[in-house]
């Protein structure tokens, strides 16, 4: 099976600095946070069907940069979430709370996108103004549920087109780099779930894939001697970096039902399927430490064969194929 | 034909057999009569519910009413309501080993997996009835695999016995239809029916996803942290590290764990593990870094930008495992690992300057170091604050024709040099080299073409301050 | 024809869709540079609580009364006050209005949505969002949105501008303490500012508001952000939590976006008890949290379920008053599926 790759692309659209306020913080089953990827390809189809087929930008995939974020919990040891008030019923009496978790985000968005044959050949200025259009447009959505406020940044939506040679677009991509700091990009990290898992059962023949992950989800305190004294040490797993637990999409655990037979579903026109959350792990990152677009997007895939629908970035295998970029402006 | 060879098969096996049957029907009654003892027990002597009572757990009778209420109950792996306590619709039964092997983390990847029941609580007795276990097997699996010895211990009629295998077996069957809800957690995504990525205008190029919380996976989850949290061997090892001793094991901290409450003050009624766990479900946090912005406020009364910037805490820490490191190492045992690591550090190190940095350049408004409380050195305020350049025509001078990155860099070498000791650099080989320099000068040198091509894109000014250089240009400039 | 039927599915984004409320503080002569205004600080002060509960016959001997008065229950409470030499607080959100009132965000029933957006369409003819939008501009002008910073304040001027750009491009001014919270005035330029916010609800406008109200209430007085609902609070744990907004370091005190809302919708006055009661939030049941009460049950036909299939699935028209109230819950937006 070949891992998909990036789709090509024409430019990149950065919309810098957006305060998000009370975006959902359960970002899965499994873990709460950061909105995860799947919020962000969500969102990004939403925004293409709101510009509408007249607008000519296709929007491919999108790179997620953290600024800061604020979350609505209380605890010490253990988080529990900030409610609203208790709900009232028909006949007064009170619901039971059903949780949601909140989150305020300030955040900046690098999307990928296909230009078709109008938006290619289109001067700078009708780009910059289709960027500051797709920016006003983007404030009327939801992200992860959040209402998105009045920006208080300087920094303007700006739309790049990409240069056609690697090392221009290179280029391209650090001076971009720089606006999205100070921050932390999202980086798909399957290469240590799965190396990791390596690790682990050189010790434990029968650790599994859920072992690696919870691993690398917390911090272990292990005793190590060092000339007969001991020393606790504190690892994050075995990895370096800031790692965490990502729900990456969906897997099947049904088959595709056809349009319109089952009941209770948001249209009765597109194929229905039951799925449950799947996991992976990310790493947030300094965007000083990325060389390359395809290290920054998630793109939604599917593959027919394992029932998975997931999003994926290629910071792993753009970092294999990089080639060193230092010396190229000596 | 399959199928009444194996009726023939038990027929000639009945004499071997009966000693099962017989303990099966044992196991049965026990648990029946456990259930009425419970329930007498909570009865006055004299109350005349008794003989009724005694009636109704009749093994038999008992049995004729179960294989009745089992269809209040539903096992399932994937409860709807887990999402929502008001949500209706189907919740599913599927087992591990019936997914597909995938790469990522999911219910795929249990090694074993415990079952979970939804439904009518009042009939949860059935469900346990269900789960009794014989011989390492549960009655259920006996009884879905059509075990004779089982069918034998519940009723003498065959076929009888046999229309309450198939009534407890349904258990695991969903009632009605294939059916979502409006407060099940539905997600459109793009599937395209070719090679092309999905078109995201083209109504057809999507599947609806029910997403269904993954039970048994939850039940792990829980089931490994609370342990990891409160058994004493966790809490052994925990006070071991407190003391500064040795421990056979270590432990492990989830660090920004959250707890969520479901079904709130009943957690039955979402399913019977989440009772099981009150209710609760751990969520890992997956929370990015958080830049504290308050560092940025001006950089006021101070030399150098150093001097905040070398109080950061996350810089003293890499400042100080970097010296502890480098502290252990003998002076003749500088070889590549080492100086990977080393290296590893000051890219860190070098990170963080540039974090740093963007604060002040993306953060407070322009101008702020042209206060009269500003002693930076010229250099530095040409890196945090870039756009002063647009206003201030001797500022601009000094921006676009010194070589601030030079300095710059030059500045953080020093500082570098100034933290780690240069002579223990040099003693281990280590020195701060003219190629790491030359790689720090062009990173902060890419800032000033970062901020020509910013300001060129941004000021809508007839006359432009700078010149606009493109990008090639402004790369080989402050060489 | 086959009988219209619900859609089982069935959710509205709400169309008024407010910020936090941010706590400033300044004096009442200083209005005009209020920009450069700190913010009021959530801040943890230690209380010392005193025995005053009602005491079981058990507990009523004089020996241990005293022993539990002598050990007092030491508490930590969030507290915001304005300082000692400052008397006016200024609260500031944005509200954005979004357009496409009645198009529901998800409907699984094509015809069921079709015969609903042209049961907003006739409503949209008939009467326009005009009745809606002036009572929410009233709701804006007087101040509702400050809940218990209005009661008790000397003076409170309401500022709203229209932003574009980051741009104020106009703007209106009202004195809140004469608009009184029982009726809802749609007068002068109550009904200027209602012009706007029907443009944004009906499309015309991209409409985002910047309202800022001063309220004087006098130097050192305590002020009232949103208190979080905190579950299972341990023991030890603070007794009353405030909420802020974090920029750097500093802890703003702040109204929940969700409480701001819930004031701007408080113009329902078409409901049984209206007169005696005053307006009451737009609920599908005319809920009211604080007074656990629902005005509008289902077995008077007067909740938004009824009108709503009355209106679209039995074209029985609603009087004008509940097509307002049931417009006006489709603004509100929710899940509103038919159950099971």
């Amino acid at each position: 099976m070949s891992q998909p790759k990036l789709p090509d692309i024409d430019a990149l659209l950065h919309i810098p600095q957006l305060a998000v306020q009370n975006a959902n913080a359960i970002s899965g089953p499994h873990s709460w946070g950061h909105p995860g990827p799947t919020h962000f390809t969500g969102q990004m189809t939403a925004l293409e069907r709101k510009l509408g087929a007249d607008f000519g930008l296709h929007f491919v995939a999108v790179g997620i940069i953290s600024h800061g974020y604020q979350t609505q919990t209380n605890g010490d040891y253990v988080q529990r979430f900030n409610l609203s008030r208790n709900p009232v019923g028909k006949d007064g009496s009170t619901c039971a709370i059903v949780e949601e978790g909140r989150i305020h985000l300030q955040l900046s968005l690098v999307y990928g996108l296909q230009l078709d044959t109008a938006r290619k050949a289109a001067s700078d200025e009708t780009l910059d103004a289709l960027a500051q259009q797709v920016g006003h447009t983007l404030a009327t959505l939801r992200i992860a549920g959040g209402s998105i406020l009045p920006g208080r940044s300087a920094l303007k939506p700006r739309l790049i087109r990409l240069a056609d040679g690697q090392d221009d677009r290179a280029t391209q991509f650090r001076h971009l780099r720089r606006y999205l700091m100070p921050g932390y990009a999202l980086v798909a990290r399957d290469d240590l779930l799965h190396s990791h898992l390596a690790t682990l059962q050189q010790d434990t023949p029968d650790a599994s894939l859920l072992d690696a992950w919870l691993d690398q989800s917390r911090l272990n305190h292990i005793p190590t001697h060092d000339d007969g004294n001991t020393v606790w040490q504190q690892q994050r797993g075995s990895g370096t970096g800031w790692i965490v637990p990502l729900p990456v999409g969906y897997g099947a655990i049904s088959p595709l039902y056809e349009a319109g037979t089952v009941a209770g579903t948001r249209d009765d026109c597109t194929p229905v399927r039951f799925v449950e959350s799947l996991y992976s792990l990310g790493q947030w990152l300094s965007p000083h430490r990325l060389h390359d677009y395809r290290q920054l997007l998630w793109y939604p895939t599917h593959d027919a064969a394992s029932g998975v629908y997931r999003c994926r970035n290629d910071y792993q295998a753009a970092t294999q194929t990089e080639h060193d970029t230092v010396g190229v402006t000596a | 034909m399959a199928k009444c060879f194996q009726t023939l098969l038990q027929v000639e096996d009945m004499g071997e057999q009966t000693l099962r049957s017989k303990a099966l029907a044992a196991l049965i009654a026990e648990f029946i009569n456990g259930r009425l003892t419970d329930k007498l027990d909570k009865l006055a002597e004299d109350d005349p519910k008794r003989d009724a009572l005694i009636a109704q757990y009749q093994p038999a009778v008992w049995l004729v009413d179960a294989a009745r209420r089992v269809s209040q109950l539903q096992l399932v792996t994937h409860p709807l309501k887990a999402t929502h306590p008001d949500a209706r619709g189907s919740s599913l039964f599927v087992t591990p080993d019936l997914l597909p092997v995938r790469q990522e983390v999911g219910t795929h990847a249990l090694a074993g997996f415990v079952s979970d029941v939804v439904g009518n609580a009042a009939a949860l007795d059935v469900y346990k009835f269900l789960k009794l276990e014989h011989e390492g097997r549960s009655l259920l699996a006996l009884l879905q695999s059509g075990d004779a010895d089982v069918l034998a211990a519940l009723s003498d009629d065959a076929e009888q016995a046999e229309a309450w295998r198939e009534a407890f077996c349904s258990i695991t069957e969903p009632a009605g239809g294939p059916a979502s809800h409006s407060l099940a957690k539905q997600v459109y995504w793009p599937v395209s029916p070719d090679d092309f990525p999905p078109d995201a205008l083209d109504d057809s190029h999507f599947h609806l996803l029910s997403v269904l919380n993954s039970s048994p996976l939850s039940h792990w989850l829980y089931g490994r942290i609370q342990a990891h949290r409160f058994s004493e061997e966790a809490k052994a090892a925990r006070q071991a590290r407190r003391d500064g001793v040795d421990h056979p094991h270590g432990y492990h901290d989830y660090p920004l764990l959250a707890e969520e409450k479901k079904g709130g003050t009943k957690p039955q009624n979402i399913s019977q593990l989440n009772s099981e766990r009150k209710g609760s479900n751990y969520l890992l946090a997956s929370l990015p870094p958080q830049w504290d912005s308050s560092l940025t406020r001006p950089l006021y009364g101070v030399d150098s930008l150093f001097v905040r910037f070398g109080s950061l805490p996350q810089v003293r820490r890499l400042l100080r495992e970097l010296r502890d490191y480098l502290g252990k190492q003998k002076s003749e045992a500088n070889n590549m690992h080492i100086r990977n690591r080393r290296d590893a550090w000051l890219d860190d190190i070098f990170t963080e300057l540039l974090q740093f940095g963007a604060a002040f350049s993306n953060g407070p408004a322009k101008g702020w170091t042209a206060d009269s409380n500003c002693r930076l050195p010229l250099e530095e305020q040409c890196w945090l604050d870039p756009y002063r350049a647009e206003d201030d025509a001797d500022f601009n001078q000094t921006f676009q024709w010194q070589d601030w990155p030079t300095q710059l860099a030059e500045r953080f070498a020093r500082w570098l040099n100034g933290q780690l000791g240069a002579e223990r650099l040099a003693k281990l080989q280590l020195s701060l080299n003219e190629a790491e320099f030359d790689y720090w000068r062009r990173e902060l040198a890419h800032d000033l073409a970062w901020q020509r091509d910013l300001d060129s894109k941004r000021r809508e000014l007839g006359q432009r301050l700078l010149p606009t250089a493109s990008a090639e240009e402004t790369q080989h400039e402050p060489a | 024809m086959s009988k219209l039927e619900n859609a089982s599915v069935l959710a509205f984004e709400r169309k008024l869709d407010p910020s936090d409320a941010l706590f400033f503080t300044g004096n009442w002569a200083d209005r005009q540079a209020s920009e450069a205004w700190p913010h009021v600080e959530v801040r943890e002060k230690s209380v010392r609580g005193t025995i005053s509960n009602r005491l079981k016959a058990s507990e009523q001997d004089p020996l241990k009364l005293n022993q539990k008065i002598e050990s007092p229950n030491p508490q930590t409470v969030d507290v915001a006050t304005l300082p000692h030499d400052v008397d006016t607080l200024k609260v500031r959100f944005t509200l954005r209005v979004l357009a496409g009132v009645g198009e529901p965000s998800a409907c699984n029933k094509a015809d069921y949505r079709a015969k609903l957006l042209a049961t907003i369409a006739a409503y949209r003819e008939a009467h326009g969002f005009g009745e809606l939008a002036c009572r929410y501009a009233a709701n804006l002008a007087n101040g509702r949105y400050l809940w218990r910073n209005r009661a008790g304040a000397e003076q409170v001027e309401v500022h709203v501008e229209q932003l574009q750009d980051g741009k104020a491009v106009q703007g209106w001014t009202f004195d809140a303490l004469a608009l009184s919270l029982n009726e809802l005035a749609t007068s002068g330029n109550i009904t200027e500012l209602g012009a706007l916010i029907e443009d944004g609800l009906a499309g015309k406008a991209h409409v985002l508001l910047q309202i800022t109200a001063y309220v004087r209430s006098g130097a050192g007085q305590e002020v009232f952000p949103s208190q979080e609902l905190i579950l299972d609070r341990g023991r030890g744990d603070k007794s009353k939590t405030l909420y802020f907004v974090a920029q750097k370091d500093r802890k703003i005190a702040a109204i929940h976006s969700q409480k701001i809302g819930n004031a701007l919708r408080t113009i329902d006055t078409w409901y049984e008890d209206a007169a005696a009661n005053g307006p009451i939030a737009i609920e599908p049941y005319g809920s009211v949290t604080t007074q656990g009460k629902a005005y509008r049950q289902p077995k008077q036909k007067l909740d938004f379920y009824t009108l709503l299939d009355n209106w679209v699935l039995k074209d029985a028209t609603p009087s004008a008053e509940q097509q307002h109230f049931v417009i006006a819950t489709l603004i509100r937006g929710g899940v509103f599926g038919e159950a099971g």
